[in-house]
């Protein structure tokens, strides 16, 4: 009875402290549910994604002498399969075209047999570029190879039968040749193979009537596979998602004794956003985690703001022989209150976060409904924890007289005199030049296949550096309002006039309260700094990577021998482009290791993609570029040939290209000038850059094979553009950075960052207003009765405004000072740490400068909000407060 | 005639909302004259308080005119020539008793050294210097009622208005309190309007307004 009476009276009589109090732990339930919904979002995302990348779940490759039908009819009905189609492989020893009075004759290749409508069943694996979709279907590097087009006649060559003609139907490209020609069943470990460059398709019925004969003389000439659609039913984690596709691909094969093996694309896929999944995890610590214990924090000391009224209130009822339960009812009943609003509150706020920010829908399933459940738990908690505790403390060690002090005893906290501080802050330093030291990268790539490498002692690095920052900004605190209030009433003087000294001796003796508010600022400040520097500079990585990868915003590439030499011209003209850059791409033997090799203008490439000082070693990447232009001969080689061959600039290289007249290999010489470790387009491994004249003048050929272009309006639609201008049947590439920052560029990207930098960056506002404003209103509502006291002497506004002023002055920019120094060396160490992750590593930190003096703008402006309530409030104190004096 | 200092007719306060107001002064028609003397007498709830934080301009009365013909305008009261000691506590808890003695000397822009040396001097006076470095809270009530009405005497008010300032003394303290006290308007010619229960507090002053349910029921003028 006494909870209800209390809890309705603190509503009615109390509405700041307990709506303060609630906003408080509102915020702590949003941001803990909206970060675990994006996170389960994210995971779910990356499950979408894998299972959407797959152009087909399974190939089940049948053994030799198998039954087709019996083996397809039962994967068919085997639990999970939605669709089963057959589809049969032959090697193909040649195939053979004329043209224009010249026969072309290719390599070796493969002659696929597929049923109607694989291509619908299995969107992905082809794409049909020319002619017909049904028929003979010959893949555009073939017909590029034989010069074929619609119509021509194909000789298809047979392992020990005659040669059949083929009509080509229609001309169509295998985007995912890499997986539909893999080798189904090779031992773990073994590399991949490459696809045939070689391909023709046929329907099934044709593939049977002219390869049946060749299997029947040589089983193992062809090969039968079942390819498999799964039921997309699976958990929404990527890891429970991928043991669950393992296992029925281990069951299937269970079931057919031998006689059949998994070529899971699924779950080669789905260990791929595994991976992936751990960058979630590790963003969450690095990101997620210093904002829910912010939001923790907040919520905790707006709960303890209130703490020495409740210990008054606690103390009357001693006086009147309240029993030690009815001493605790009421901080339950407040508890309960603030709880239960502070959960409703930041649930409904987190539903709309998650729909804002990341497009999640407004109610949780799977792991987001657990980490919401999580948050209401954790709402509920913290205010207990925050008030009920306390009370609990004071009910059994307080004395009435001290529960009824007005001013906290001066003591230094327990963490103060145990240093801890210090002792965070030192860790993390020892820890963090460690990982340095021992060159500790979170991604390794060797041989350019990024593994992941988590030591999560290092990662503890920048939240020990961050909480040991916060309390060493309390302990100035401490420092500056015990042993320099002198410094600081001169510092008041000019506003606060002849009351400075006491203005300074009043925050001196809450000294407490004030430095926790400090430190709360601080932290938010540090939070909102770190935040925003490394998200920024991760999107700009995220860009400079896909533009690496891509080349520039709209790249065109072959694999023929050259581009249409006008092209560059006519890419020119189009609207949005702003220059151009035409590029070689050659094979060069450095001794025996086959290298890429970029022949560049070196003074125009700039203009067409941007150089960064990271592409290159020894330099910056105007100076690299300027000695390439300044000897033709020279070139650029990776740091592992400088190693491998000891050179020395100015050094001769002897290098093997092939040339254009001869197609035979000759020795070219070179001069080496410097070290690139990126470039546009450029492999992971080894590569080579010269100058495009040197080169064309050694081969014999001009031709070049990528054109960069760079636009001044959208990528897509300019790359669109340069796709009509080229023809379906040229068989370029055309790329755009937008489509390619979509596409999984590194594992880290493979986590959208976007939706968590909106969902961080608002909070983070929202955050810095409640420590800002917040704190100095519910400080205000805990001491209105001083602010009374003071009106009823005579103060007038500017002089109660001293007060205001003094204290949020203090704590606010002392806070933000102090936060947002250490704000930056985190994002800093965050970067340095997260190096691996970037490619190239980033130059120096991107700050968002507008978002900063937004958040900055945002808490002057709380704080001056806050402020003018709390002086107006003190020039009408309520007819209570006075009628108590 | 000594100079009229404040001058109130048919003052009345009422608080809270229609249907729920709470008369605290239904009314009363006063004059306080420089260097008088007076008791507010009555029982709990009679509105002595009411009345005078409406003769400090704390509080604006609910009808009536209420006017300080000699000491200006509402706002120009305080700090300067009126001053109140308050019943409840009412110290500034996080600063020391010589802070808040001289507090209102500070809040009436005397410059901070002058301010510090004239409430040290008044609390010597009082024998208070010992209390001067303790924080109210380290205060015993009576230690904090004396502390209270040295803040108010500090400024060296025109018109002192004192809410039952020997209320948590025992006689004896109570009666060196009045005497200190006396002495002190005495000294500045101060009028003086104290609120008590005590007869014998005030049998000590010139006159004696009765307070009843809100209504100045009796002024009474001793020989």
């Amino acid at each position: 009875m006494l909870s209800l009476s209390w809890a309705a009276g603190l509503l009615r009589r109390r509405p700041a402290r307990i709506l303060g109090t609630a906003f408080c732990i509102a915020l702590g339930v949003a941001l803990l549910a909206s970060l675990g919904a994006f996170f389960s979002f994210a995971r779910a995302g990356m499950t979408r994604g894998a299972i959407a990348g797959v152009p087909a779940d399974w190939q089940v490759q049948l053994s030799p002498g198998a039954d087709a039908t019996r083996s397809l009819a039962a994967v068919a009905s085997f639990k999970g399969v939605s669709l089963a189609r057959p589809v049969a492989f032959a090697d193909v020893p040649s195939f053979e075209a004329s043209a224009g009075g010249a026969v072309q004759t290719t390599g070796q290749g493969k002659a696929v047999g597929i049923p109607p409508a694989y291509a619908a069943d299995f969107p992905g694996e082809v794409r049909f570029l020319l002619g017909a979709h049904d028929g003979v279907l010959l893949a555009q590097q073939t017909a590029a190879n034989l010069h074929a087009d619609v119509g021509s006649t194909v000789l298809v060559a047979r392992p020990g039968l005659p040669p059949v003609p083929l009509r080509v139907d229609g001309v169509v490209d295998l985007p995912s040749a890499d997986s539909l020609f893999q080798t189904v069943g090779a031992p773990p470990g073994a590399g991949a193979t490459a696809p045939p460059d070689n391909v023709v398709l046929l329907p099934l019925a044709e593939w049977h009537r002219l390869f049946d004969p060749v299997a029947a003389a040589d089983p193992a000439a062809v090969v039968t596979q079942v390819h498999v659609r799964l039921r997309h039913d699976l958990p929404p984690d990527p890891s429970a998602a991928f043991q669950q596709v393992l296992a029925m691909a281990h069951n299937l094969e269970a079931r057919f004794a031998g006689n059949a093996s998994v070529g899971d694309n699924l779950a080669a896929q789905l260990d791929g956003a595994r991976a992936d999944a751990i960058y979630s995890e590790l963003l969450f610590v690095f990101l997620g985690l210093p904002g829910v214990i912010l939001g923790a924090l907040i919520a905790f000391a707006a709960a303890a703001s209130s703490q020495l009224r409740r210990r008054r209130e606690q103390g009357l009822l001693r006086l009147r022989g309240a029993t030690p339960r009815q001493l605790l009812a009421p901080a339950v009943a407040e508890a309960s209150v603030v709880g239960v609003l502070g959960v409703v509150a930041g649930l409904a706020a987190a539903a709309f976060a998650g729909r804002a920010a990341f497009g999640s829908p407004p109610l949780p399933s799977g792991q987001a409904l657990a980490w919401w459940i999580a948050a209401a738990a954790a709402g509920v908690a913290l205010a207990l924890a925050a008030i009920v505790l306390p009370a609990l403390r004071d009910a059994r060690d307080l004395t009435v007289k001290a529960a009824a002090a007005s001013v906290e005893p001066p003591r230094a906290p327990l963490w103060s005199r145990l240093y801890l501080d210090v002792a965070l802050l030192a860790a993390a330093g020892v820890i963090y030049w460690e990982s340095l030291r021992n060159a500790y990268q979170v991604v390794l790539v060797p041989e350019g296949v990024p593994t992941i490498s988590v030591d999560y002692l290092t990662l503890l690095a920048p939240m020990m550096l961050w909480l040991g920052a916060a309390l060493l900004s309390w302990r100035l605190s401490r420092l500056l309002l015990t042993h320099g209030r002198r410094a600081l009433a001169f510092v008041y003087r000019p506003f606060a006039r002849g009351l400075s000294p006491v203005v300074t001796a009043s925050m001196s003796r809450q000294e407490s309260l004030i430095s926790r508010g400090l430190v709360i600022v601080a932290l938010t400040a540090s939070f909102a700094v770190s935040v925003a520097v490394f998200n920024t500079t991760y999107a700009n990585q995220a860009r400079v990577d896909a533009e690496l990868t891509n080349g520039a915003d709209v790249s065109v590439q072959t694999p023929a021998a050259g581009l249409p030499p006008a092209l560059p011209g006519q890419v020119r003209g189009l609207p949005g482009v702003e220059a151009v850059q035409p590029m070689q791409h050659r094979l060069a033997y450095v001794g025996n290791d086959l290298q890429d090799l970029f022949g560049i203008d070196p003074r125009g490439i700039g203009s067409a993609t941007p150089m960064s000082d990271a592409f290159f070693q020894g330099g910056n990447a105007a100076g690299v570029l300027g000695k390439l232009a300044a000897t033709p001969d020279g070139i650029l080689v990776a740091a592992e040939t400088v190693n491998d061959f000891q050179l020395q600039p100015g050094d001769l290289i002897r290098i093997r290209l092939q040339s254009a007249k001869d197609r035979s290999y000759h020795v070219v010489p070179f001069h080496y000038v410097g070290i690139a470790k990126e470039f546009p387009t450029a492999p992971h491994d080894s590569f080579l850059v010269a100058n495009a004249g040197y080169v064309a003048r050694a081969t014999g050929s001009p031709a070049f094979q990528t054109l960069l272009v760079k636009t001044n309006a959208s990528p897509p639609k300019v790359a669109a553009e340069v796709r009509g201008l080229l023809g379906p049947a040229n068989g370029a590439k055309v790329s755009d950075i937008v489509s390619e920052l979509k596409v999984t560029l590194s594992a880290l990207t493979a986590v959208d960052l976007s939706g968590l930098t909106r969902l961080e960056l608002a909070f983070a506002v929202v955050l810095v207003a409640a420590a800002s404003g917040l704190f100095l209103i519910l400080g205000y509502a805990e001491r209105r009765r001083m602010f009374a006291i003071a009106t009823a002497l005579g103060a007038r506004s500017d002089q109660l405004a001293a007060f205001v002023w003094g204290e949020a002055l203090f704590t606010t920019l002392g806070g933000i000072v102090l936060g947002a120094t250490s704000g930056f060396v985190l994002s800093a160490a965050i970067v340095n740490i997260l190096t691996g992750v970037f490619d190239p590593p980033p130059e120096r930190l991107f700050v968002p400068w507008g978002y900063l003096g937004a958040v900055l703008g945002v808490a002057v402006a709380a704080v001056v909000a806050a402020g003018l309530v709390a002086i107006w409030s003190a020039r009408r104190p309520s007819m209570e407060v006075i009628r108590d004096l | 005639m000594p100079e009229l200092l404040v001058c109130g007719e048919h003052v009345a306060k009422t608080y809270g909302e229609r249907g729920h107001e709470t008369h605290a002064l239904a009314e009363a028609s006063f004059e306080i004259r420089a260097g008088e003397r007076v008791a507010l007498v009555g029982p709990s709830g009679s509105g002595k308080t009411t009345l005078l934080h409406l003769i400090a301009g704390i509080d604006v009365p609910s009808a009536g005119t209420l006017e300080w013909p000699a000491l200006g305008r509402r706002e120009e009261l305080r700090p300067g020539p009126v001053a109140m000691a308050f019943q409840g506590p009412s110290l500034l808890p996080p600063l020391t008793v010589a802070e808040n003695v001289a507090l209102p000397l500070l809040l009436a822009e005397v410059p901070e050294a002058e301010a510090t040396e004239r409430a040290w001097e008044l609390l010597d006076a009082m024998g208070l210097t010992e209390l001067a470095e303790k924080l109210p809270e380290e205060l015993s009530g009576g230690q904090a009622q004396r502390v209270g009405l040295a803040r108010a005497l500090v400024s060296r008010p025109v018109l002192l208005l004192a809410d039952e300032p020997t209320g948590q003394l025992d006689h004896e303290h109570a009666q060196r309190l009045m005497d200190l006290l006396l002495a002190r308007v005495h000294e500045t010619g101060a009028a003086l309007v104290i609120a008590t229960h005590d007869d014998l507090i005030a049998e000590r002053l010139d006159e004696r307004w009765a307070m009843l349910d809100g209504r100045m029921v009796a002024e009474v003028t001793h020989a």
